[in-house]
């Protein structure tokens, strides 16, 4: 009933706060000194593309000196009024060189715009949706444009920004298709929030929650919001990377907004386009760092019988191969020697298709886009794909004064199957990975049911599934219905006032089926969990926008504005075990079952204003401020303002003449700005939790929490100064962009550990201090610009550093998330890097050489820090080359650094798979005389055993050589369930991520053709690593888009994708 | 402009009346209403309900109760052994020594189980609402009781424990709680026993059908308190004998309602089979859900003593093979080690395991029985023959026939033994009239040791304050500590606190450690003196 009652508010919105936040600004307005505008002269004109002539819609037309201005309609018709009839206007549109134009008294134009050179557009779309020119910005900024999205079927359009962007790193969680990624902004900025930054598209931000992820006991990630925006509808994308660009946005926009502006109709001609892009998709990992000359088997021995076959599953400990016949797990005798690569056996070759058409024209005053998506993407796993369906309705009309924008966008998504990852059960990566040399994938998949009907397993655990039990008979799926739309009206009040009314929804809905299924070896019963969510975010902001001019050198403009944010979650569900007949998968043939049902809800109310100050179009001086009320917050207490200001000083232009030449702009910015920020709901109070079983007829139920909450939690707060400069020569060939920055988050909202005599296992406390400071780089060239030729190269490099300044009270180290081996944890340690991969090292002497006992290395009792799992720097270079009709991009990227522990490797290392593992198995081989290696041990490692102690210090005062010998699968795994040092490897590496060749028809082919263009492309994406430091696994493998980044077990690989793409015109 | 000039002119008042006019409106700007209120949750609970749910806490989840109850205490005891758990070799695991007093406190994590958060804030519900509605007075008076027996457990197992402020990480904002003496935990649980009988009223309402042990019998409530007051009387007999006598007097006084007189005053939690199954099910009996994976054998100790004395009870604690020659397994021994124990036949399948009649899932979890009440009330008949504790014999008679009854709670057909085979236990095995007090204490105490079958916490804390059975340490048979043990080679005296205590709170914790001794397992709890 609550949440009828919530959207009943929307309404009362208007009633209470909009009129409120209405007569706030309209008063406020009032305030600004006025003076008379002399308007006297009107210009009409049209602004066309230098090269065909096409109308542009939505040119910034300005006259110089003033912020007065329009733009052009969707026949690229503009009218003015202007001071004089001798003014200048410039006109400026994102992708073309700006142009001014004097009018020496004429009241009609056509400016002809051409395509920019550069890769720095002049206009930008900053927060709110705001076009502005670029130089008047004191923060940084990053666009990419449409053309740099290459043509893929990438299912995460935050991926296709890897490499893009200077300070965005991104990780994709390793999952296949569909899954989530995660963004992160010049580093972390809380130590145990999201840290991932918002999305805003035209103007209304959507959720981008991942339901369902995996940790350290498996599980699957269950994609985010972001996989079901159309890289197809986008115009450009916006990074705003501070604090400072971001303020206008609210408490979630301190770690970043990532601003989606999409398309819509253009012109008055008819626009139909059609794109199909296919891709191959095949797995890049291999097994190259493995063993390939020991079988399966255990002491140097092979299984001799089916049960021995059956222990020794996943163990490469057997004898040398040799060609001979030996028993496998399914009774059948085959061939001891090498088989060959078991991925390629397992993961196939995926085809992902993409199918575009959109249909946007316009007339007079009105315009349209239309466009329908259809992305399907097969996983490498078998038998998992992923289905994207969008639908975009978007119209524009002006009325009089008014301006109506309104946009629809249905997405329907459908994964089938979606992999699980990490740890054994349900994973069909951890089998494949971990099969000895001489056991073929395709044994496994003709044998994966018993006559009963149950799993057939490769080993006697249970918990190893056989792979194509899980691909054949599991069920992830999940499909998600989402709607997100827009309703925009702007009003001129005046010339010089603009009020716009803005409402934006995002609401999805999200039906997950997960079936583990009966005969399953470690849920023999079976397991069904069927639930739903649904989600919708909703935005209704209320702008009102102004610009004046105070003299002919001073411009003073502003925003102000409100904001209602709301969200809800609410998910129904019900879940059991012990299906009573197998086979029949639904809830109701379970023997225990439990419903599911969770809600969550929030609003924050926030007022805000944006002021700027523009001197002589050089000097840009602009200050912000918000306040926030948040629903989380305590009442009476739930109110926090935040301000920002920063400054551009744009110096090619105000010291024009003592400036070379050869500089063709220059500019430099700072900012400083604070984002306060509040927490999820129902943190403040104590609440009881009704049990959904009860027990002798009597209902349940007990405290809910097992940790303290905060009755007076405050919001968090981030501070951030940035500094930055722009500069660049000869005409633009060379642009240098640079910036530096620290940003500081004090208060955060932690939950810290305290003794569980308490009752509670941890409490939620305002403290502790993280600090993150960085540079940006970005270096454009145009090394050949010719009518023929043109090359446009984009460098782009970030660093940041980051350091845990304080947790709660004295704790030293925060646990971030653990590893299955529980040897490794992901961790924010005081006076350290945020995310530092924590766990144990082999016990040392002095002399750094390994303590051994009983033959076997000794854990170091002490955990220390082995590395971090965020790279320290990462970089891109982007590049497009145009010959004649040829157009070629490539884009390479490049993260160095970080380290990730690799649990799959420790598992190789157990299970004697690994190419180090080979060790010490010759010497056994010698002892072994074909039975077997003696039981007492055969090889002997390097290492010392410690003679003598101090009795009191305990430090080692002696040692000897160790000469214990052990069996080598002993001392292995000893090393893969104690040791993490071991498994600890850079993370570096430099990849070619794409590369696209399109041929554009010529145009006395198109001629002959019901067509206006056509291009085709080859592409490709994750092409292959032009270096990687890490064996068996991929760099980029992650178990989930948390805070716990370093941590990589059994995921699915990521795949090379090479394909065609076709773009049609009409 | 003219226009423009008379707007500029108007707009400071229009401006001042506006914001006047907001200063009323704008205030629903901070106002969420109760949004930030969890409407799946409940701000107050019913006591009942809570309670309900603090005696099924007490009744343990499978985590907690392998550990300590069955991998450490039982083991220790030898009642059971099994081939892996660490109480037969006593060494040391810090998850499973920590794992009772995780649960007990804080749940582990799990809320529900948080036997001590949840029943302190029930007490404190009611003793707030007290004042207001005195019909409240029994529930809080059964919710003191419960909090004795819950802390009980945890002082007998750990020795020095936060009592006094303990669970109150939120009523009290004590996040790191002073750990108090067990002299001065054992003095306010005889405080709390003594005034929570005499607070029941028999006029006023109780919790009724939610008290899942008593449904709402005062006098049963009554007997229980008095019962427990006698056990924790008899702990004291090695430290405050004068303490103990005094309090067991109290305990039997019938101006308090008397103790436990027949096996229908037992204090047990009914379980049932499901819906919600292990592990850690809610309904379910915890020792039964590890019974499911890990099926224990009787240990070899428990096994001789039993055939010693032709004990009925054998063929229903275990799944004898071979009635002649009934083989338990050895404490101390690991897979590999046990083919060198002269028991060994070259297979597992001769030693004797656990009985399944004792493993269902809705078995009942014993919190005290009436046979242990008659056993304490002839060791005191021995103990204080001037006081009214009556006639050592016949409460060893009565305590022998009370422990081979209540065993029909597990299985009402199977578990049955006649009482001519009681008859004729008794007369093969009459109480020692003619011993010394010492073979008499023996002789109940290893009565008492085979009678709480399966509650190894209450086996383990009877032996250290009696020191019966006699029990040589493991490995049994073999004169060689296990190597790896943790205390010595002898018979452990105590859980260990989490080492994180040592830095969530560490003050408290130096302070008990100094109190009572380095916190290994040769450290004795107070009353356990040597």
């Amino acid at each position: 009933m609550k949440s009828y009652a919530t959207n009943a508010c929307l309404g009362e919105w208007f009633k209470k706060g909009s009129l409120c936040l209405l007569a706030l600004i309209i008063s406020f307005f009032m305030l600004i000194p006025g003076t008379a505008r002399a308007q006297q002269f009107e210009v009409t004109g049209k602004a066309l593309t230098a090269d065909t002539n096409t109308p542009l819609t939505g040119v910034n037309v300005i006259e110089v000196g003033t912020q007065n201005g329009t733009s052009t309609d969707v026949n690229g018709n503009f009218t003015l009024t202007v001071s004089s009839p001798d003014a200048s206007l410039r006109f400026t549109y994102i992708g073309f060189e700006p142009q001014t134009a004097v009018l020496n008294g004429q009241n009609k134009l056509t400016i002809y715009m051409n395509e920019a050179v550069g890769e720095l557009s002049e206009m930008v779309v900053t927060a709110l949706g705001l076009e502005r020119q670029q130089k008047s910005i004191g923060y940084a900024i990053d666009e990419v444009k449409t053309e740099q999205l290459i043509k893929a079927t990438e299912t995460n359009m935050a991926n296709l920004l890897q490499g893009q962007v200077a300070g965005v790193n991104i990780n994709a969680a390793s999952g296949g298709p569909g899954s989530s990624s995660r963004v992160t902004i010049r580093g972390a900025s809380s130590l145990a929030g999201n840290n991932q930054p918002l999305y805003v598209v035209d103007g209304i931000p959507i959720d981008n929650t991942n339901i369902g992820s995996a940790g350290e006991w498996g599980g699957f990630d269950g994609g985010d919001g972001l996989s079901n925006i159309n890289s197809d509808d986008i115009e450009s994308i916006s990074v705003l990377k501070g604090a400072a660009a971001a303020s206008l946005y609210g408490t979630r926009a301190r770690d970043g907004v990532i601003l989606i502006t999409t398309k819509t109709g253009r012109g008055d001609q008819l626009d139909v386009r059609f794109n199909t892009t296919t891709t191959i998709d095949n797995a890049l990992i291999d097994f190259t760092d493995y063993q390939n000359t020991y079988g399966q088997g255990t002491r140097g021995l092979k299984p001799q019988t089916v049960e021995e076959a059956l222990q020794t599953g996943l163990s490469s400990w057997g004898a040398k191969l040799d060609g001979s016949q030996v028993i496998q797990f399914d009774r059948v005798t085959r061939r001891y020697s090498n088989v060959g690569n078991r991925l390629d056996e397992f993961y196939r070759s995926a085809v992902s298709t993409r199918n575009a058409i959109s249909i946007s024209g316009g007339q007079q005053n009105a315009s349209y886009y239309f466009s329908t998506t259809y992305l399907g993407s097969e996983s490498v796993v078998p038998n998992s794909s992923w289905k994207n369906l969008s639908m975009t309705l978007r119209g524009t009309t002006t009325i009089g004064k008014l301006t109506a924008d309104v946009k629809a966008n249905y997405i329907n998504e459908l994964a089938n199957n979606r992999s699980w990852i990490s740890d054994s059960p349900g994973n069909a990566n951890y089998t494949i990975t971990q099969l000895p040399p001489n056991v073929s994938a395709r044994t496994l998949r003709d044998n994966y049911e018993t006559e009963e009907g149950t799993e057939f397993l490769p080993t006697d655990g249970v918990f190893v599934d056989n792979p194509y039990w899980i691909t054949n008979k599991f069920n992830t799926d999940d499909t998600k219905d989402r709607i997100i739309g827009l309703v925009k009206l702007d009003y001129n009040i005046l010339d010089w006032l603009t009020l716009t009314g803005r409402t934006g929804l995002d609401w999805y809905s999200l039906r997950r089926t997960n079936l583990v299924p009966w005969g399953t070896a470690w849920r023999s019963g079976g397991q069904l969990t069927e639930n739903q969510w649904r989600v919708m975010e909703n935005n209704t902001d209320l702008i009102l926008n102004a610009s004046h001019t105070l003299t002919s050198d001073i411009t003073l403009s502003g925003t102000i504005g409100g904001n209602r944010r709301y969200n809800k979650s609410e998910e129904v569900g019900n879940s059991g075990t012990e299906f009573k007949i197998p086979g029949l998968e639904t809830i109701s043939n379970l023997k225990n079952i439990s419903p599911i049902y969770s809600f969550t809800e929030k609003q924050v109310n926030s007022i805000y204003g944006s002021f700027e100050f523009n001197y002589q179009d050089y000097l840009f001086l602009n200050a912000t401020g918000r306040n926030d009320w948040s629903s989380t917050l305590p009442e009476g207490d739930n109110s926090f303002f935040y301000p920002s200001v920063s400054a551009s000083f744009v110096f090619s232009e105000a010291l024009s003449s003592n400036m070379p030449s050869e500089l063709s702009f220059g500019k430099i910015r700072a900012s400083w700005a604070e984002v306060g920020s509040d927490t999820d709901p129902y943190m403040l109070n104590l609440t009881y939790n009704i049990f959904d079983v009860s027990h002798q007829g009597q209902p349940l139920g007990a405290i809910a929490q097992s940790s303290v909450p905060l009755a007076d939690l405050k919001p968090t707060s981030t501070k951030e100064v940035e500094l930055g400069t722009d500069i660049r020569f000869f005409d633009d060939r060379i642009g240098f962009d640079f910036t530096w920055y620290n940003r500081n988050t004090t208060d955060q909202i932690l939950s810290t550990t305290i003794s569980q005599t308490s009752g509670f296992t941890s409490r939620v406390i305002n403290a502790g201090e993280l600090k993150n400071h960085g540079i940006e780089l970005r270096l454009n060239t145009v090394p050949i610009s010719k009518p023929s030729l043109i090359w446009r190269s984009s460098l782009n490099f970030a660093r940041n550093w980051s350091k845990v300044e304080s947790l709660a009270g004295d704790q030293q180290v925060l646990q971030l998330g653990p590893s299955r081996t529980f040897t490794a944890w992901i961790t924010a340690e005081v006076g350290q890097e945020y995310g530092t991969i924590w766990g144990y090292k082999y016990l040392r002497d002095n002399q750094g050489n390994i303590v051994f006992e009983n033959g076997l290395p000794v854990q170091d009792p002490e955990r220390a820090i082995l590395g971090k799992g965020t790279p320290d720097w990462n970089a891109g270079w982007t590049n497009t080359m145009n010959y004649k009709n040829f157009q070629l991009t490539f884009l390479i990227d490049a993260k160095w650094g970080g380290q990730v522990f690799s649990a799959t490797n420790a598992n190789a290392y157990a299970n004697g798979l690994h190419k180090n593992t080979l060790e010490g198995r010759a010497t056994c081989d010698e002892n072994s005389a074909g039975g077997g290696y003696p039981t007492t041990g055969c090889f002997v490692a390097d290492g010392v055993i410690v003679t003598e102690r101090d009795p009191d210090t305990g430090e080692i005062l002696s040692t000897r050589p160790n000469d214990v010998p052990v069996l080598p699968q002993t001392y292995y795994s000893t090393i893969a369930g104690q040791i993490a040092e071991e498994f600890i490897y850079d993370a570096n590496f430099i990849k070619m991520r794409q590369i696209g060749l399109s041929y554009q028809l010529p145009e006395r082919v198109i001629q002959k053709l019901p067509l206006s263009s056509a291009i085709v492309s080859i592409v490709g994406r994750n092409l292959f690593y032009i270096y990687n430091s890490v064996p068996n696994i991929d760099p980029e493998s992650a178990i989930n888009r948390g805070n716990a980044q370093g941590l990589e077990l059994a995921g699915v690989p990521n795949s090379r994708s090479i394909g065609l793409s076709i773009d049609l015109r009409f | 402009m003219k226009r423009l000039n008379i707007f500029s002119n108007m707009k400071y008042l229009v401006a001042t009346l506006l914001f006047a006019g907001l200063l009323t409106q704008c205030k629903d700007i901070n106002d969420f209403g109760n949004m930030n209120q969890d409407p799946t949750q409940a701000n107050n609970i019913d006591p009942g309900m809570e309670f309900t749910t603090v005696e099924l806490g007490a009744a343990g989840s499978r985590f907690e109760m392998w550990r300590a109850n069955l991998i450490y205490a039982s083991a220790i005891t030898q009642q059971l052994a099994q081939t892996w758990w660490a109480g037969n070799f006593y060494t040391k695991n810090e998850e499973w020594v920590t794992a009772f007093w995780n649960v007990a406190y804080a749940g582990n994590g799990i809320t529900w189980l948080a036997q001590i958060k949840n029943v302190q804030d029930l007490i404190n519900n009611l003793q707030s609402n007290l004042d207001n509605d005195p019909s409240l007075v029994n529930k809080l008076a059964v919710a003191r009781i419960m909090r004795v027996f819950i802390y009980h457990r945890v002082t007998d197992l750990y020795g020095d424990a936060p009592y006094f402020n303990g669970g109150m990480g939120y009523i009290a904002q004590d996040y790191a709680p002073k750990y108090d003496k067990q002299s001065d935990i054992y003095t306010d649980m005889f405080k709390e026993l003594d005034e929570a009988v005499n607070q029941l009223d028999p006029n006023q309402p109780t919790y009724g059908s939610a008290d899942l042990i008593y449904n709402g019998d005062i006098d049963q409530w009554k007997r229980f308190a008095n019962s427990l007051r006698l056990r924790l009387a008899l702990r004291l007999v090695k430290i405050e004998l004068q303490t103990a006598q005094q309090q067991a007097e109290a305990a039997i006084d019938p101006a308090n309602g008397g103790v436990m007189n027949s096996n229908d005053d037992m204090a047990i939690v009914p379980h049932q089979d499901g819906p919600s199954t292990g592990p850690a099910g809610i309904n379910t009996n915890a020792n039964s859900e590890v019974f499911a994976v890990d099926r224990p054998y009787l240990s070899q100790t428990l096994v001789n003593w039993m055939n010693d004395f032709g004990d009925p009870r054998l063929e229903i604690y275990g799944e004898v093979n071979d009635p002649n020659n009934p083989v338990g397994l050895p404490n101390g021994y690991d897979a590999s080690t046990i083919q060198n124990h002269s028991s060994w036949s070259g297979s597992f399948d001769t030693y004797i395991q656990l009985n399944t009649m004792l493993m269902d899932l809705d078995d009942p979890m014993i919190f005290q029985t009436y046979a242990e009440v008659e056993f304490m009330l002839a060791e005191a008949a021995v103990r204080w023959p001037g006081s009214n504790f009556g006639d050592a014999e016949e409460h060893y008679n009565n305590g022998v026939r009370a422990a081979m009854t209540y065993l029909t709670l597990y299985d009402a057909t199977g578990a049955v033994i006649p009482n001519g085979q009681i008859n004729t236990y008794l007369i093969n095995n009459p109480f020692n009239n003619g011993g010394t007090d010492a073979d008499k204490l023996e002789q109940i105490n290893n009565q008492y040791w085979a009678a709480v079958f399966l509650n190894g916490i209450e086996a383990w804390a009877n032996w250290r304050r009696s020191g019966f059975p006699v029990l040589e340490p493991s490995p049994v048979d073999d004169p060689n500590p296990w190597p790896g043990n943790q205390s010595n080679g002898e018979i452990p005296r105590r859980l260990l606190y989490p080492e994180v205590e040592g830095l969530l709170n560490q003050q408290n914790y130096d302070e008990a450690i100094t109190n009572q001794g380095p916190n290994n397992f040769t450290t004795r709890v107070w009353w356990d003196a040597p």
